[in-house]
């Protein structure tokens, strides 16, 4: 073997223009399948990062019937849930919370998880420092505890060996720090850098109603998904008998939590696998051609081995040497490539493919790189492999009559490019469609004017902004100062902006349209100061905003948006009309609706708006719903003015952290993240192989080109016109890629449909992609062709005609 | 010198001259030439006297570095690309050493190539196809491709390639010199035998034998006519 490596070296140095266009096709190939393995590997393959993390599921309410088949849990079914089941080790509930940490310089606003004592051992993981929570941490009245995460026991407390037992000040309350988690841990839901208990009182574990905790549980060894989920589902319907007002139709769901952790994104990995496998089989053919053409060049050189005595064995190890040698350098070459391009990927990458760390080159991709290099080796290797062991000795070596003519090697050549085509096709179309869908979402109106806005959040403690009256003064005053600023047109403040927070929703009963309770509709539930509207630019449809009046001496007033009046007063003029928040019998006050707005688009642009409830700032309602968002149209470039707009906020109350500061469309364009990230790669893939099988077109009619060389003087010389002899080339390549493209056509009919989840806007069999994307392949694949065409045409008779 | 009033093919001054590396070849060196319709000129000379190129301008593939060639009363020298390929495709009718035939295309699809450039319909092309087949004794191997043929009989489909369209004038180099004697025979006598038809012939050929058979025998030498004899036939 050593000899015939050898050889191959110098065999592949003495071709360095064929060596390099090989290496480098492999490169490109085997370099993107190794960029998203890694990519697929460390979502999808690594294990997570808990111990026996195959047994962790999370738990959800099952509400259909109101269109949440995954509902967060209500406190009082998720003990009722934890008290029954016989299934889990143990359960744990986390809610989402944020956290101002003050009384150290700088204020901070961090995220964060209230958690039950059993979420540790639930997971399966111990802090670094200290201890984990303990039961009597979640009791109602216990001392304040908080658990920190290493960044943060970094960033802000230098990595102070003695932390355990100091306490820090949240929300204006002094918490006593208990342990820190290492920097290897992440908790399931978010990356939060602090966790403090989730303690229950009475009437929290009697709460059926309001849905806000995630709920994860650890299977006992040996119980299946399946089971769980039947024992959950008995639970469920119990609760179901025993508080109908409450649980009718709410079921519980059971999903394996590397599910739920991959499960948006699977298709999307699945697509691009398969993306970068095309590549990779357009690659290798462009280099098997590659070969078919040397080995074609060599037949002499092979005959005359065989005929001095080489076996066949011996033969086929020297061509295959030589392709695992060029696959070898195309891998290394890919390798770095790949290295160097993950990057630059992870840089548009959506939050979800980098959550349990980023994806790097391991040794498992390494194996991935390996392998695939030695799959080429294989494909490209066995056909020179096969035109070899067909090569008739005599006929090779015997001089003599000529006739111009090609051989069956040719039709595998052909197959080849038409194949390159087909693929090239499949991917085309795919980037497309995403293509086509992006521009859709991206197309589709925010309902708001999202250029010239600046965005910031500032959460207000309730320990100091306990009392409506208080908050309200906050928000005029910062409203107030950030208006006088030069450059600023116009600012409000809001529960959460359009594209913030996908939540915030309340059960309400329209005057005249009774539910029986447990079936109450919801809408969205938003305070705003009076300006808001202006400063997005949300155009009102009917009735007015906000005035003065109703700022300040409270009458029970709303604004609501077109979906809310379509959707629960249809066919009626909604506005006059009165709603209130709960069921009929509610306590709550009856609210006026004097205003109808324009939809926006509250989570995604890809959602439809859901009706929406505005409220002016100055109602008493929940905290929860306090203001917390400021938005501020400028003149000029917003960022601009940032500085500007924190220092007037620092003036008003200098303890408030403020987060988030970005301009709108940011905001706006973090929701298309994940489609911009599939759409850009697809498309990048499709366009190296459209660069490739339109070289593969190339190569294959500039080497049949100089093969028929006499066959075009012959046909000359019998009376061929110039446009007869570019007919014939084009006509030639016009064939392959006629039928490249009907079976890539059949092809992508076929496969598209596994992206339907991906598509905004835009069908699986979109019409439009089907005919352009084709008419576009065969523009260039021609183009690729006119090249060598046109040498043909050039050919000088008399030198083809002279025998060699 | 010529027996009829005007020559098919009127050659006068022509020279040749190829230059590569700097070096010029003159290949033809001031060529005078009659041929009149229905003669059969052999030409004849040593290797790299300029027989091939000759025959080259003749045949419309190359272009003479100066002075006139009027085929059919027509001068062709200035000629477009296009116009070249047709009057090649109906006048003249090429017969190579090589045969040159094309490997990928049956008997029946080689002999009909002309016709196909030229658009005769399909049921005339067939016929005339046949018919050229006839004429050369290959019509039982229309099916065949030419790897399956002996030299003789390729090159006897190569003769009937080059007269299916009835051309003014076949053009022939050397056309036994890949033949043993007895296919080489066999091509000469069909040669003769279109000549009794009345085709005309101009035939490189280095074998005086063959020489004799036609009306009239060129000797070139370093790109010029040295000699030329009327056989007395
Ligand atoms: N394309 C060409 N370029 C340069 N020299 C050529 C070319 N074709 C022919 N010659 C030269 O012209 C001379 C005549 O060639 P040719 O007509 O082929 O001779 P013949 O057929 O009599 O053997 C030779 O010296 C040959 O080398
Ligand atoms: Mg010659």
């Amino acid at each position: 073997m050593f000899h015939e490596l050898r050889f191959a070296i110098r065999t592949l140095l003495k071709n360095p223009g064929f060596t390099a266009t090989a290496v480098a096709t492999l490169a490109l190939g085997i370099g993107a399948n190794t960029a998203i393995f890694s990519v697929v590997s460390s979502v999808m393959l690594k294990p997570l990062p808990y111990p026996d993390a195959g047994r962790l599921v999370m738990v959800w309410e099952d509400n259909m019937q109101r269109g949440f088949p995954q509902d967060t849990p209500a406190p009082g079914n998720f003990i009722a849930w934890r008290n029954q089941n016989r299934v889990f080790e143990d359960m744990a509930a986390m809610v989402r919370d944020s956290f101002n940490l003050t009384g150290m310089g700088e204020p901070e606003r961090l995220e964060g998880l209230g958690v039950t004592a059993s979420l540790f051992p639930v997971l399966g993981v111990k802090p670094a420092l200290g201890r984990e929570f303990l039961p009597a941490d979640d009791q109602p009245g216990a001392a304040n505890v908080v658990i920190l995460h290493d960044s943060l026991w970094q960033r802000r407390f230098y990595r102070d060996p003695d932390i355990i037992g100091k306490s820090i000040a949240l929300n204006g309350q002094s918490y006593r720090v208990v342990g820190v988690m290492p920097r290897s841990f992440h908790a399931p839901i978010s990356d939060n850098e602090l966790w403090i208990p989730l303690p229950f009182d009475a009437e929290q574990r009697e709460n059926l109603h309001s849905h806000f905790l995630f709920v994860i549980a650890r299977l006992k060894p040996g119980v299946r998904v399946e089971q769980a989920q039947s024992e959950m589902h008995t639970i469920a319907r119990r609760m179901e008998q025993e508080f109908p007002a409450t649980n009718k139709g709410v079921d519980a769901g059971v999903v394996p939590l590397r599910e739920q952790l991959v499960g948006d994104v699977r298709t999307a990995l699945v697509v691009l696998l398969a993306a970068v496998a095309f590549v990779l089989l357009i690659a290798c053919a462009n280099v098997t051609s590659l070969l078919l053409v040397r080995s074609a060049a060599r037949q002499k050189e092979i005959a005359l081995r065989a005929a001095l005595g080489a076996g066949t064995a011996r033969l086929a190890r020297q061509l295959f040497g030589e392709s695992l040698l060029l696959a070898t350098a195309g891998g290394t070459a890919g390798l770095l490539l790949a290295v160097w391009s993950l990057d630059a990927l992870l840089r548009f990458a959506p939050e979800d493919l980098v959550f349990f760390g980023k994806p790097s080159i391991d040794a498992s991709v390494l194996g991935f790189t390996a392998l695939v290099s030695i799959i080429c080796a294989v494909i490209f290797g066995f056909a020179p492999m096969l035109a070899s062991s067909k090569i008739d000795l005599h006929e090779v070596l015997k001089s003599g009559g000529r006739t111009a003519g090609t051989s069956g090697r040719g039709l595998m050549r052909r197959t080849l490019v038409a194949g390159q085509i087909a693929l090239a096709l499949i991917l085309l179309i795919g980037s497309g469609l995403l293509l086509k869908s992006f521009s859709r979402l991206v197309g589709v109106g925010p309902g708001f004017r999202a250029d010239h806005l600046l965005t910031m959040r500032v959460e207000l403690p309730d320990a100091k902004y306990a009392k409506t009256e208080q908050r309200s003064t906050f928000y005029r005053d910062v409203i107030g100062r950030v208006d006088r600023l030069p450059g600023v047109q116009s600012a409000g403040f809001i529960t959460w902006l359009p594209m913030a927070f996908p939540g915030g929703s309340s059960y309400f009963t329209a005057e005249g349209h009774p539910h029986s309770p447990g079936d109450e509709p919801l809408a969205l539930t938003r305070q705003v100061t009076p300006d808001y509207f202006r400063t997005m630019g949300i155009p009102l449809r009917q009735g007015r905003a906000f005035d003065a009046h109703d700022i300040e001496s409270p009458p029970e007033v709303a604004i609501i948006n077109e979906a809310m009046a379509r959707h629960f007063w249809p066919g009626e003029d909604a506005l006059g009309k009165r709603f209130k928040y709960g069921s009929e019998s509610s306590p709550r006050p009856w609210k006026t609706i004097v205003g109808i707005m324009s939809d926006v688009r509250q989570f995604q642009l890809d959602q439809t708006p859901r009706p929406e409830a505005y409220l002016p700032y100055t109602q008493p309602l929940a905290s929860f719903f306090a203001p917390r968002d400021l938005v501020v149209r400028t003149a000029g470039d917003p960022l601009g003015l940032a500085r500007a707009v924190r220092q007037e906020i620092r003036s008003v109350d200098a303890e408030l952290p403020i987060s988030n500061v970005q301009t709108m469309e940011e905001l706006v364009a973090t929701t298309v993240k994940r489609p911009r990230f599939n759409m850009l790669l697809l498309s990048i893939f499709a366009g190296v192989a459209l660069v490739l099988a339109a070289i593969g077109i190339y190569g294959l009619l500039a080497y049949s080109v100089a093969h028929r060389t006499n066959e075009i003087g012959i046909r000359m010389a019998v009376g061929a016109a110039r446009v007869q002899v570019l007919r014939l080339v084009v006509g030639q390549a016009f064939g392959l890629i006629a039928a490249g493209l009907v079976i890539g056509l059949a092809g992508a009919l076929a496969l598209t449909r596994g992206m339907k989840s991906l598509l905004f806007g835009v069908t699986a069999n979109d019409t439009a992609t089907f005919v352009i994307v084709p008419v576009v392949l065969l523009i260039v694949a021609l183009a690729s062709a006119v090249v060598p065409a046109r040498r043909a045409t050039r050919v000088d008779p008399i030198t083809a005609l002279r025998y060699e | 010198m010529t027996n009829g009033s005007t020559p098919l093919i009127h050659l006068e001054a022509v020279t040749k001259v190829f230059v590569t590396d700097e070096v010029e070849t003159h290949a033809l060196a001031g060529i005078h030439m009659d041929i009149a319709k229905g003669e059969y000129v052999s030409i004849a000379g040593p290797s790299g006297c300029g027989k091939s190129t000759l025959l080259a301008i003749l045949g419309l593939l190359d272009t003479p570095s100066d002075g006139t060639y009027i085929l059919n009363g027509k001068a062709v020298s200035g000629l477009k690309m296009h116009e070249r390929a047709r009057i090649r495709n109906r006048e003249i009718g090429f017969i190579f050493q090589a045969f040159n035939l094309i490997g990928d295309l049956t008997v029946y699809e080689n002999v009909e190539l002309p016709l196909t450039y030229r658009g005769t319909p399909g049921s005339e092309r067939k016929k005339l196809v046949h018919e050229a087949l006839e004429k050369v004794g290959m019509s039982h191997r229309v099916k065949h491709y030419p790897s399956q043929l002996s030299g003789g009989q390729q090159q006897r489909v190569a003769v009937a390639r080059a007269l299916v369209g009835s051309p003014s004038v076949l053009l022939a180099d050397e056309p036994t010199g890949n033949l043993d004697s007895a296919n080489g025979d066999a091509v000469m006598d069909l040669m003769r035998e279109l000549h009794r038809n009345g085709a005309t012939i101009v035939m490189v050929t280095h074998d005086p034998r063959y020489a004799r058979f036609a009306d009239r025998g060129i000797h070139l030498f370093d790109g010029r006519i040295v000699d030329e004899k009327v056989e007395a036939v």
